[in-house]
């Protein structure tokens, strides 16, 4: 079973500790009383998936503290990274950074 | 118990003690570089640092004095060209005064390179049987100084490897050991984390201090310490990243924050800040890359470092051995002949994070006791020393609560 880690029961993402595909049901460990995530694209392994909808301008909480701010609004169950969620100090744009998740670190 | 660990170290007249016993050669300028490879490379037991610039830079002094007198170094052999500023004598008359046997030439005086670098190796040898009258002491976590740095990180850095540094920072000042942490850049949006966790009033205006430099640094270049390699891992933004990276400090209360080539005064936890001071020259950058943050750690006394990371880096560091801890078991698998350590074995549950922690700590001792990490048997020596303008230390200690 795929799993997706949740450092702090109060975060709206979770870690994926492997690959997954579209349509994949999730389970979360770490700080949560089981439940799952089903994943509406493919996420890659160390990505973040949101475990629930996150609004326009809503901050994106992981371990427990805000690690950015939504651009866009996000539906649960999607990957969650720069194009769609912004650090409040580092305003240079990396849309040239951003990959596909067949292209991240997964081997 | 944690506290009975002991293994052999190096008695040092200064009254410290080191794990390794090295002769350091120092090369002040550029042009004496070449020359100073040529001489050191190739043996186990001698290092080679130097600073490029012809021009005089206080902070560069500073920190190759504190390289010069590391515990891990027992001798220096100094190597100039013979028209810059930074003086071979000056550094080989700073190791004589630590009681350090050392030598000095300029390549200018002994007739260009050949006759340095026979010079020089003809040195070596005199200096390593000086070496070899060095007394064998006992050592326990209790004597320990440990620096910690990320680099090539992923999102596996935060889960993973940085908090099983941090078990282990704990577990060693449990035991009166000294543990140092750094790259403030990483650590956006934590002010008040930090600060909460400062151990006597002075502390904590340190921390606060050198947040707020680093904050001001950071709109000042208009730049955050954040790499491709980071965002392909999984890490987001700089904050994501910083929660990661602050997880490396451990639990425990910080002393104070130190400057780089500054000793801390007393045990316990500490914070180094190498971001330059404010200058008209705009002088030096914090962090360019992981070599220059592990120069700072080892300038401020570490015996070894972890240093973590989930891409895969694969550089160590000259001085003091670098332990390589990822928590990417798939770049474990991958680079095992460049990792000292699996972390993200705590991520398939197989194992607890305190039995990792222990293990961890084991390893360190390994190491502290003279089996080589895999960087440093590989060779890799790493060092980056570059202009910048920071005030230096304090110089005497702060008051305890």
């Amino acid at each position: 079973m795929i799993c997706a880690f949740v450092m702090n029961r109060k975060d709206n993402v979770a870690t994926l500790l492997d690959d997954c595909t579209k349509g994949s049901i999730v389970k979360l460990v770490g700080d949560v009383n089981g439940s799952s995530v089903v994943v509406l694209e493919d996420v890659a392994k160390n990505h973040k998936v949101t475990l629930i909808d996150i609004f326009e301008k809503q901050p994106v909480i992981k371990g427990g503290v805000s690690i950015g701010i939504a651009s866009t609004s996000v539906k649960a169950g999607s990957w969650l990274h720069m194009h769609n969620c912004s650090s409040r100090y580092d305003l240079r744009h990396y849309e040239k950074e951003v990959r596909g998740a067949s292209e991240g670190q997964a081997l | 118990m944690s506290s009975d660990f002991s293994w052999k170290g190096y008695a040092r007249s200064d009254g410290s003690k080191g794990i390794r016993n090295l002769i350091l050669v120092v090369y002040t300028v550029e042009c004496a570089k070449h020359v100073a490879h040529r001489i050191g490379d190739g043996y186990d037991d001698v290092h080679v640092i130097g600073f490029s610039g012809c021009y005089d830079n206080a902070y560069a002094i500073r920190l190759l004095n504190a390289m010069i007198t590391h515990s891990n170094v027992g001798a220096l052999l100094s190597v100039g060209l013979g028209c810059e500023y930074l003086k071979p004598e000056k550094f080989a008359d700073y190791a004589k005064s630590s009681g350090r046997p050392a030598s000095w030439m300029y390549i200018q005086d002994e007739g260009g390179t050949e006759s340095t670098v026979n010079k020089g190796k003809a040195e070596i040898e005199r200096l390593r049987k000086e070496l070899s009258k060095v007394k064998r002491i006992e050592m326990k976590l209790s004597d320990l100084v440990v620096g910690a740095e990320c680099g090539g990180s992923d999102a596996t850095s935060g889960l993973a490897a940085n908090p099983a540094v941090g078990g282990v920072f704990d577990r060693i000042i449990d035991a009166g050991g000294t543990c140092i942490w750094e790259e403030i850049v990483e650590m956006i949006g934590l002010k008040d984390t930090l600060a909460a966790r400062a151990a006597t009033p002075d502390a904590r205006k340190e921390i606060i201090n050198c947040y707020d430099k680093m904050e001001q640094y950071c709109r000042d270049v208009r730049q955050y310490s954040v790499s491709p390699g980071n965002f392909t891992g999984g890490l987001t933004t700089i904050e994501e990243k910083s929660l990661g990276s602050y997880a490396k400090s451990g639990s425990r209360p910080i002393q104070g924050v130190i400057r780089v080539a500054e000793k801390p005064c007393r045990k316990g936890l500490w914070l180094l800040d190498s971001v330059p001071d404010p200058h008209f020259m705009q002088f030096g950058y914090t962090n360019p890359n992981d070599t220059e943050g592990l120069m700072d750690l080892i300038s401020a006394g570490s015996h070894l470092v972890f240093y973590t990371t989930g891409c895969g880096s694969v550089t160590g560091s000259a001085v003091a051995p670098s332990v390589k801890v990822t928590g990417n078991s798939r770049t474990f698998a991958r680079m095992q002949g460049d990792m000292d350590f699996d972390a993200g074995r705590v991520l398939d549950g197989g194992i607890t994070m305190d039995e990792l922690c222990e293990e961890l700590l084991a390893k360190t001792v390994e190491v502290a006791s003279g089996v080589p990490s895999k960087s440093e048997a590989l060779g890799h020596r790493e060092y980056m020393i570059m202009y910048k303008y920071q005030e230096p230390g304090k110089g005497f200690c702060r008051e305890q609560e």
